[in-house]
Parts: structure tokens; sequence; C-alpha cells
């Protein structure tokens, strides 16, 4: 967990790869997020529940529960309905992108097809933070 | 002297006949276009008359062939030739006609088939002269019986399920790969039932048998019913079997069973979807890394720059070794990997390895423990598939291990081979899933929803060059206890040399 009082917006991260979850933290961190973690989807939605985080980057292939299914389980929460998610992964076939789109996701993007500062432009974006 | 007599009226016969062809031009003609031959014999076999047509059959000219024994003809062994003489004779002592099939022999060496309607001769007394025959050529007849039977053998013996139904649709023939594939014992469990019986959809088969009443034939996949309910997938080639006048006679099909090709085919698109989200992660994170590189500010330069160099170097590791599996694999199917035989030391080969995990099994802390009956431990085999078998088991064994769990490798001398064990305590592999391991795309499932890194090719690989070097692997594990895989290799392995490419260790 890293901390920042730049902004208080709290960020979930649910990534399994950990080469790709500490690139993450370390670069929303150094924006002044606060940056939860999450390696597994059962995890992911235990802590999603506890903490509240503002936003939420979801990997799809993950350990135990996969993303689609934590999705699922999140969107049925009253809380968990609107919070705003971000599916970030490597899968890119229709049948995923409907159904995280019918669980309506704010953006779905392929890891590969995006450069990280764009990333965070959306990021940005949703969280409404003025671009620095 | 009966016999003497015999032969004086024979004669007089033949000598009726051919004065007869030669007093009625008419008569002559009808012997030289009759499709037959007429022989005439004596009691003993000698013939003694032989229309024209014998020279367009069998190359000889009737006058040559006058006088000679009959048996001469006979396209059969000795002993044959003596049973057809019997009953030739036999035959000609009855009053009655008789018919029999014959094999000829023509001057070339020909054998021509024919049908032979002999009729006894008697004289004005009533005793026996001789026989008179018809032969009929019926060669044609034999070929295409001999070929239906070659054909039908064909279907009988083929793998592929044949059937034909009458245009009622009732089955009256299944061939035994049909019982096999459908699982039933004894024909008579299928004979006469409608062929719609048989299929998961009856509509769907209705449907086709209507389809192929009006188009002459189908094919196509149905998912197909086995007698004890269990479906699975068929291809199926079907047509209308018609008569010369072109009104169907029956309904002919084959089925190809494709099940195991359609599971093979979803784990085909399954590891493709797999791989090909593997290959993206690290190329994602190598790609970002070097993003972050570029555009480090450069009061924090030295430390950054260090860190993310590792991570790309890391990642890019682990992208060549995805990429290495999926190479080693394709050459694995396609038989173009070399083997070249030279001595080592395996404890060495186990000591570097260990090195290549050691990260690793110091972050889950594992405790490692080695017992080797020997060190050096000298072998003759290919020491880069060696390598690639037991870095696998290996990489397996820290895998799946529990944190703090326990790790032993041992190596042993067994008669002429050497015994490799590697145990590691943890998930195991379910008993019922056991005997799948060692198949390509094959992950155990207590381990997909546990770790999701892995193509299930790894075993696959070290399964296919355990063979090719002659040795064998088997495991012992119950779930959640942990595993223990054997690996039996030949301390010496004859020298050859095959295949034309080279495998890639990672």
């Amino acid at each position: 967990m890293k901390k920042n009082n730049k902004n208080n917006k709290k960020i979930l991260i649910v990534e399994d790869d950990v080469a790709t979850m500490q690139l993450l933290g370390e670069k929303l961190g150094e924006q002044g997020f606060l940056i939860i973690m999450a390696e597994d989807g059962e995890q992911a939605l235990e802590i999603a529940l506890k903490e509240k985080p503002d936003l939420i980057l979801l990997d799809i292939l993950l350990p135990k529960m996969d993303g689609m299914e934590m999705l699922g389980k999140l969107r049925k929460n009253t809380w968990g309905s609107n919070v705003p998610v971000i599916i970030l992964t490597n899968i890119d076939d229709f049948s995923t992108i409907n159904e995280a789109l019918g669980n309506h996701v704010y953006d779905y993007l392929v890891k590969t097809d995006w450069r990280l500062e764009d990333i965070l432009e959306r990021i940005k974006k949703k969280l409404a933070i003025a671009q620095s | 002297m009966k016999k003497n007599i015999n032969q004086a009226n024979f004669i007089g016969v033949e000598k009726s006949i051919q004065g007869t062809l030669e007093g009625h031009p008419a008569c002559q003609k009808i012997f030289e276009l009759l499709p037959v031959v007429v022989i005439a014999i004596t009691n003993a076999g000698y013939i003694h008359f032989v229309s024209p047509k014998i020279y367009d059959w069998l190359g000889y000219k009737s006058k040559e062939i006058m006088g000679k024994h009959f048996s001469e003809l006979i396209c059969l062994s000795e002993k044959n030739k003596c049973l057809i003489k019997d009953k030739i004779l036999e035959g000609q002592r009855s009053k009655e006609s008789i018919y029999y099939e014959i094999a000829l022999k023509s001057l070339s060496g020909d054998t021509m088939y024919c049908s032979v309607q002999s009729a006894p001769l008697l004289n004005s007394e009533g005793s026996h002269i001789g026989a008179v025959a018809v032969f009929s050529n019926i060669t044609k007849l034999k070929q295409a019986q001999r070929g239906l039977k070659e054909k039908s053998a064909a279907i009988e013996y083929s793998i592929d399920a044949m059937a034909i139904a009458d245009l009622n649709q009732n089955l009256k023939y299944v061939n035994p790969a049909f019982l096999q594939i459908w699982g039933y014992e004894d024909v008579n469990e299928v004979l006469g039932r409608s062929a719609i019986d048989f299929w998961k959809s009856k509509e769907r088969a209705s449907a086709i048998v209507r389809s192929i009443m009006r188009d002459g034939g189908w094919s196509g996949e149905l998912v197909a019913q086995r007698k004890d309910g269990t479906l699975f997938n068929v291809k199926v080639s079907t047509s209308l079997i018609k008569r010369e006048n072109e009104e169907p006679l029956s309904i002919m099909a084959s089925f190809m069973d494709i099940t195991e090709q359609k599971r093979l085919d979803i784990a085909k698109s399954e590891f493709i979807a797999t791989a090909s989200h593997q290959l993206r992660n690290p190329l994602a994170s190598i790609n970002w890394y070097a993003e972050m590189l570029s555009t480090i500010s450069d009061s924090s330069k030295n430390k950054k720059v260090k860190r993310y160099s590792t991570e790309i170097h890391n990642s890019t590791i682990r992208l060549i070794s995805l990429v290495n599996a999926l190479l080693n694999t394709s050459r694995i199917e396609l038989g173009t990997f070399s083997t070249s035989v030279r001595k080592f030391d395996l404890t060495g080969l186990i000591e570097d390895i260990l090195k290549i995990f050691s990260s690793q099994i110091k972050n889950k802390e594992i405790d490692v423990s080695k017992n080797f009956s020997k060190t050096p431990f000298y072998i003759e085999s290919d020491s880069m598939q060696i390598r690639i078998i037991v870095q696998n088991l290996i990489s397996n064994a820290v895998k799946y291990s529990n944190r703090n769990g326990s790790l032993k490798i041992s190596l042993e001398e067994k008669g002429e081979e050497v015994l490799f064990k590697i145990f590691n305590t943890g998930y195991g592999i379910p008993k019922a899933q056991q005997s799948r391991i060692f198949t390509k795309f094959f992950r155990a499932g207590n381990i997909l929803d546990k770790e999701k890194d892995g193509t299930g090719l790894g075993l696959y690989i070290a399964k296919s060059l355990i063979n090719n070097l002659k040795g064998k692997i088997w495991l012992e594990s119950e779930e959640d206890k942990g595993a223990t895989f054997f690996l039996a290799l030949p301390k010496s392995l004859d020298k050859e040399i095959k295949g034309i490419g080279e495998l890639i260790t990672n």
C-alpha cells in the first residue's frame, strides 16, 4: 500500500502478474493515488467491498475467481453496482468484451494496445482530476 | 470289350453330329452364334467333339483338342482334377443331366470360369456311351463376385462405421465398427431398428433422411447417441443407392467418430487463447517499463534505470521461455529435433538447474534436500533433452510447492537405469486426472483456478523427450499432499542421431 496526499482517490489494482502489478502500483502511486492491490478475484472482491475504492483496475484471467465472475458479484452489491471499473487485460474475444460491457464497465483496455500514459489519462478523466 | 462297343457307338454319334453340321449350314451357323461351347466326351473322359468356338475361348483349334483327355483343359491342382474327373464321370453314369462350375485353362495360361450343363449320351440299348456338355463363360460373373467379396470385406473390416438402411429408414446392415462405436454387442440389437434412433436429435435425423431422399445424399456432422445414452460427435456421409432404372433401393451411410478430434480442437482453441494472453503479459510489462524508462526525470535516474531494465530483462526471459515451449512442441510434432549422445554428469546438471530457481525457492522458503547415490554421476545420453526434462520437473515442483514446503530430489542406480525422483509438498494432482497429465495442453483442474501461468505443454514436451531417450516417467500423488515424479533413464543410450532440428532450452 502506498500513500500520497496529493489527491485522496483510492484505486484497487487487481492483477496476478507481479511485474505488471508493481509497475501499475508505482505509476499510479507517483500520481498521488492511494493504491490497494489484490492478486486474485476472491481477494479483490473482499478488499473492494471493505475498502470501497473510487476505481477498480481489473484483469480477467485471475486465480481462484476470474475477473468476470468478480465483476458480476461486485455489481450485485449496492455499493459495488456503481463503482467505476476499468478492465485491463489481454483477453480480447468478443464474448468476454460483451459480457464486460453488459456489466457496465467504464473502459475495456487491452494491455498491449495501450501506453501507460494513456491509461493514466483515462483514469484521471474518470476520477475528474485535472491533468498535471 | 464293352468299352470298345461304347467307343464304336460314340464315334457313330460324333459322326452324326458332324454330319448334321455339314449337312445343315443353318445348324453350323447356330454353333457359331451360340455363346456356348459344346463338348462331347467318352465315358473315359476323352474329347470326341468340340464346337469351333473353343478357339475364341481357349486358343485351341477344335482339331487339336480331339482325343485329348478332358482334364487337360481344367485349371486346377492334380488332386482337384481327380475330384472333378470323378464327379464328371459319375455324372455321366447317371441318367440325369448335371450342373457344375469349372475353371478352364487357355493355351496362353489364362483362367476361364465356366458353368457346365452336362447330359449323358445313351446308345439305342440305353447304355451310357459318354456325355454332351454345354459350357457357358461365367468369368465376368466370377470376377464380379470376387470384387464384391473384396468390397464387402473392406466394409466389414473398416474402422469407420457403416450402415445400410431400407427406404423406411430401418437398418438392414451394420458393420462391426458401427456396433463398437455405438456400444452395442450384437448385431441383432440394431438390425431392423429405425436409423433415426441412433441420434441425439430425432427431428434433425428425420430431416436429414428427407434430404437424402430428395437430393440423393447428405454429409456433415451430427451428435450421435450410444446404447448407454452417452453422446458423441460423428462425421456422416450418406448416399442413396439406386437401381439401374434410377429407382431408389436403399440408403448407405458411413460414420467417423470425431469426439477426440473435437476435444483436441477445443483444447487447441483454449490453448491459443491462454498462450496469447500469456505472451501478452510479459509483452505489456516490457512495453510499459520501456515507456517508463524513456520518461524518467534526471534526478531519479540511476536507481530507476537499473530496476526498470531488470524488469524488462525478466519479462523478456518469460517471453522467451513461452515461445520456446511453443517451438519445442511443434518440433516434437514435426519430428525435427536431433538427439546427440555424449557423456555428462547428471548431478552437475541438476545443480545448474536448481540455481535458476534459487530466487523462487528462497522467496517461497522451500526446503530443498538432495540425495545423490554418487557425485559425479555420469550417464551417456542427450544432455540438452535431459536438461529440458529435469528443468521442467524442477520448475513444476517449485511452482506447485506450498510456501514453506519441501522439495526432495534423489538420484540412484537401478541396474542399467538411473532413477531420478523429485517430490514436492503442495497441491498434488487429483487421481482422476493423473492419466492425462502428460497429454498436450492438459492442466490439472485443481491448479487451473490457483495458477493461471502455464501452457500445459511442459510435461507433454518432457514425456515426448523421455520416450525419445528410451526412458520412462510416472508419478504418485495425493491431492493437497504433494506429488512425486519418477524418471527412469538408460545409463547409456545407443549413439544415434536422428532428426534435423535443434531443441531450444529455456
